[in-house]
């Protein structure tokens, strides 16, 4: 389609004419003038919504608005034209998939869980057995400190059945975490889940943190992107908008929930479990959080990329739902990563010299959990990935931005060492509404061609590294690693 | 008068605390009379810790058995508690501080005591007087002169020896102008743009009163302004006051040009706060910044209902609109509001910075200041009398410079490569303006200043910033020459609440001065193995 415009909110000057072209996987908006050309990339699963407005007398407006928030607004001469792409965006973007999948096993083949000697290890794994066959879902490692007291501290993820868990925790004092309301937990366990109760567990801890549930943080968002839409808004009514979104209270109830575990795992030296309704929302976020708090390694490249291997992948963050990469349960799509990187930008801006990575390789990651140009975040869990066969069929986003670590890199990183624990604040003027705001809105102001995606070819030696690269990112390998060292530490003890 | 008389204990033992995380200080406190010291007693190292007393800004007493507490609350917004053995001694410490630090004398205050190592007096004192600017000015254009008219201080009070005025009126005819303005204070040049060729002008209110009067050397000065600047050119006149309010003004003597009296003049109302809701905004601002136990929602509700970021929106988009009318349209500006002394500078000074590269370099934002703001007659002493913890009812104070800072650190965030100083800079700005060692922000103006012998008495503050040592702090390590000019965005998603200042008592700047150091590091790291010597021309003063 020639002589359309693409209107920029920003430079409110005359529109330049331009070219858009329609493959099967991209939009691209081409200018006619200027020696550079300027070209304008948006992959079709990216688009969220399309909208046709009334026609003008600049001509037929079509307003696409993106997952990660960029919206773009084009006016095209022709009004069949415009209905005409108009339809064919509405195909295109959603792309259905017919067939329907079990969630049976939700992790991985081989996962950690405390082995304390050789019998409560095998009655531990009866019982697991039982468990997985009730929920399909089994307490295990989820992170692991090298720092000794009278306990290992270990927080585990996901609720463990009320068989005998006393088993589990002979050794540990544990804390655990109920990120439900006490209500909703209460009324969950009429509904025969709710929380463990308190009489069958010694030597625990309870502990509710109040975060909401995924439909509240639906609505945050939405909320939150209708502030940033007003046009020329005074500053009262963004403030009072911001407010009433609520994301920022929201984002101070993960980080704060974070810290409380990493405080208890840190300076108590207790064992936490951490458990929301489901485990793979609130639990990931918390988890993941407290991980970078606690461990530097976490807030280099290698580390973040096995976080979100290990606590968000393999744990079954459903992100094709969460996600809507599929035209599915439009209830079940909520901004849960996109929060999480929210915590992780709150932590940067407060420690600017923690972390090896920038903002940047934040959105690229934000970018490509909703570009399904990569197999990482396709499917709702790992069941999903094997039958859809993606380690063979896709590439891998990480071996990807590995490639381009100068772009992301952060040059005020002092190294691994600096920093030991994080401890942010969470005092509400250090969660800025500026700070918070500033991400959303750099994924929403970014206009820059997406990556053109690699194309399929067979490893040389060349890319050894890469290959070398991509098994130390496996998150089992991490994992074992970390199974070594707690045997380690049991052999030493007793 | 001695300050011995005001001092009632000398010493005492104490304990410090400075903040969240920084280790106690214990010593001897002893109080002289500009300062409190903590000397932390032989065996330990000779860290001195001392205080300003000017500094203090609200002091608030508590008694515990046989030990007394004292909150200092300082004008730089830090909050210090002193732990101190003894009721007596407690008490004669606290009032003595209370006694000390509300002294009005300017002739007493510490400036005029001050004798660094390294320094000389009377250095950098004429470092950037209006006959510096005007030679900038008469190398672009020859309609302009430097008048003396002003030498005696007989026309304006506030107004410095000498000022720039078109070269074809006469000094009579300033002086009629001068009488038709509010304090004197008629139409000067604040800014020449010489890639348009337009002036940006800065005036008090005409005194047009009720009865509507004129002055026809007035109405003549501003037509040979739209004469000088080029054939057809076009003028506005920024009022920063609302058009009700001018209105108002009418009815105590002042008001606004009338349309038909100043052709090819058009008036533009862009409603500024000042006086006493500006410092109610900054003091529930700080207020707010200083509760940590407040919800998400509840400090949300107080950053908007304290309204400081919307008069930085205000300021910003009210600076934006003066630049671009001369850098786009090709028009001049006059800007005034009622006194002339606090928004018209505000809003000068920015359309300055937004549009002149020279502004941004170290130099020319401290000739910037002297000029806009000290030399023109910002009353430093009347509005910075008093910071955000003070009890006292506010009179005169209003936090019109610190707003300017804060606008200028929103162009640093939004152009981090443009400006020269950093955040460093502006806030040891915020600290001199309401208590300082050296005497540049004292007095109200120029008049008072020749009367005080500032000038002679006491060092500069220029001459202070300019040693090595502080370098590292104030300037901006990624500064690249940017000759355009910068347009910065007033939309409330731009903004962001100044936190290295307002979070100052309450925040740790360990992280950021640690991210600060590494700059630098990298910066330096970068030019020795480039071979390159850092650039360090633009550091010195212009000629």
């Amino acid at each position: 389609v020639e002589n359309v415009k693409l209107l920029d909110r920003y430079i409110g000057k005359k529109p330049a004419n331009g070219s858009l072209y329609l493959t099967a996987t991209h939009l691209i908006y081409v200018e006619a003038s200027g020696a550079a050309r300027k070209e304008t990339w948006i992959a079709l699963h990216h688009i969220a919504t399309v909208e046709k407005l009334p026609v003008t007398s600049l001509g037929c407006p079509l307003i696409l608005r993106c997952k990660n928030f960029r919206v773009a607004h084009f006016v095209l001469e022709s009004e069949v034209v415009c209905h005409e792409i108009y339809i064919s965006l509405l195909k295109l973007s959603q792309p259905v998939m017919s067939s329907t999948y079990l969630r049976l096993l939700m992790f991985p083949p081989p996962i950690l869980i405390p082995a304390c000697n050789s019998s409560s290890l095998a009655f531990l794994m009866m019982c697991s057995a039982i468990y997985v066959k009730l929920t399909g879902s089994l307490p295990f490692l989820s992170f692991f400190v090298p720092i000794f007291g009278q306990n290992i501290p270990l927080i585990f993820h996901e609720g463990i059945s009320s068989l005998s868990p006393s088993v589990v925790f002979l050794y540990f004092y544990a804390l655990f975490i109920e990120k439900g309301l006490l209500l909703n937990a209460l009324a969950n366990r009429a509904a025969g889940k709710g929380y463990e109760n308190e009489d069958n567990y010694a030597n625990i801890r309870f502990r509710f943190m109040s975060i909401e549930n995924i439909h509240v943080m639906r609505s945050s968002l939405q909320k939150l992107l209708e502030v940033c839409e007003l046009k020329t808004p005074t500053m009262s009514e963004f403030l009072s908008g911001l407010e009433s979104s609520g994301w920022l209270r929201h984002i101070k109830a993960i980080m704060d929930a974070g810290i409380f575990i990493a405080k208890a795992v840190k300076v108590e030296k207790t064992n936490v479990l951490v458990h929301c309704s489901d485990g793979w929302d609130r639990t990931a976020q918390v988890c993941s959080v407290a991980s970078i708090l606690l461990d530097p390694f976490y807030r280099t490249f290698k580390g973040l990329m096995i976080l979100i291997e290990k606590e968000w992948i393999c744990m079954g963050h459903k992100f094709s739902q969460r996600c809507g990469h599929l035209d599915g349960d439009s209830k079940e799509v909520s901004p849960i990563f996109t929060q999480f990187l929210d915590c992780i930008w709150q932590l940067m801006e407060q420690f600017p010299c923690a972390f090896e990575f920038n903002e940047n390789f934040l959105l690229e990651i934000h970018d490509h959990v909703f570009s399904c140009q990569f197999g990482n975040f396709l499917g709702n869990c790992q069941k999903d990935r094997d039958d859809l066969r993606i380690y063979e069929k896709t590439h891998s986003v990480w071996p990807f931005l590995v490639q381009r670590k100068p772009d992301f890199r952060n040059p005020l990183y002092k190294g691994f060492t600096v920093y030991g624990v994080l401890n942010p604040s969470t005092v509400p003027y250090n969660i800025q509404p500026e700070n918070s705001l500033s991400l959303i809105l750099l994924m929403w102001c970014h206009a820059r061609p997406p990556c053109p995606s690699p194309t399929p070819r067979v490893y040389s030696n060349s890319d050894k590294q890469t290959i070398i690269c991509l098994k130390s990112l496996d998150p089992l390998m991490h994992l074992k690693t970390v199974l070594k060292c707690i045997h380690k530490w049991v052999k030493s003890y007793s | 008068m001695e300050f011995a008389e005001l001092i009632r204990t000398g010493q005492a033992q104490a304990e410090l605390l400075r903040g969240p995380e920084e280790p106690p200080l214990r010593g001897t406190l002893c109080i002289t009379g500009h300062h409190l010291l903590l000397s932390p007693g032989p065996q330990a190292t000779p860290d001195l810790w001392l205080l300003l007393l000017r500094n203090v800004d609200s002091i608030e007493k508590r008694i515990a058995g046989d030990s007394g507490t004292i909150t200092l609350r300082c004008k730089d917004l830090r909050v210090l508690q002193l732990d101190i053995e003894g009721v007596e001694a407690t008490l004669d410490i606290a009032r003595s501080i209370e006694a000390l630090s509300s002294l009005e004398s300017v002739i007493t205050s510490f400036p005029f005591f001050y004798r660094p190592k390294g320094l000389r007096l009377g250095d950098a004192w004429h470092f950037h007087p209006p006959e510096c600017y005007y030679k900038r000015v008469a190398r672009e254009t020859n309609a302009w002169r430097l008048s003396e008219a002003n030498e005696d201080f007989s026309l304006c009070p506030s107004y410095p020896r000498a000022v720039i005025v078109p070269r074809a009126v006469e000094d009579s005819a300033l002086a009629r102008s001068a009488r038709f303005r509010q304090g004197g204070r008629f139409p000067v040049l604040s800014y020449y743009h010489a890639p348009s060729g337009t002036v940006l002008l800065r005036a008090g209110q005409p005194l047009t009163g009720p009865q509507k009067r004129r002055c026809s050397e007035d109405e003549e000065l501003l037509r040979v302004v739209l004469a000088g600047a080029r054939p057809g050119a076009r003028g506005f006149i920024v009022d920063t006051r609302s058009p009700q309010a001018a209105k108002q003004a009418r009815m105590t003597g002042g008001g606004t040009e009338a349309k038909a009296a100043y052709p090819g003049w058009k008036r533009l109302h862009r409603p500024l706060e000042r006086g006493r809701p500006l410092q109610e905004s900054f003091v529930h601002l700080v207020e707010a910044c200083g509760d940590l136990e407040q919800s998400m929602d509840r400090w949300l509700n107080r950053l908007e209902s304290c309204r400081w970021l919307s008069h930085v929106k205000e300021t910003l988009s009210t600076a934006c609109l003066a630049a671009q009318s001369m850098e786009q349209e090709g028009a001049c500006v006059l800007v005034h509001g009622a006194d002339g002394t606090d928004s018209t500078l505000l809003i000068t000074s920015l359309a300055q910075l937004i549009l002149d590269p020279l502004s941004r370099t170290m130099a020319g934002f401290q000739e910037l200041i002297e000029r806009e703001w000290i030399q023109a007659g910002h009353p430093f002493q009347l509005r910075c009398a008093h910071s955000a913890f003070s009890h006292a009812r506010p009179k005169h104070e209003a936090p019109t410079f610190l707003l300017f800072l804060d606008c200028v650190w929103q162009l640093g965030r939004q152009f981090p490569l443009s400006l020269e100083f950093g955040e460093g800079m502006l806030l040891a700005l915020f600290d001199h303006a309401y208590a300082s060692p050296f005497g540049t922000f004292l007095c109200n103006n120029e008049k008072e200043r020749c009367l005080c012998e500032v000038r002679t008495r006491t060092h500069s503050l220029w001459s202070g910033l300019s040693q090595p040592k502080e370098q590292r702090k104030l300037r901006n390590p990624l500064y690249v020459p940017n000759p355009l000019a910068i347009w910065p965005s007033a939309e409330p998603q731009s903004l962001r609440l100044w936190q290295g200042l307002f979070l100052r008592g309450t925040r740790l700047p360990e992280p950021s001065e640690v991210a600060w150091e590494k700059v630098w590091q990298i910066v330096t790291d970068q030019e020795k193995t480039e071979g390159s010597q850092p650039t360090d021309s633009a550091s010195e003063p212009r000629p």
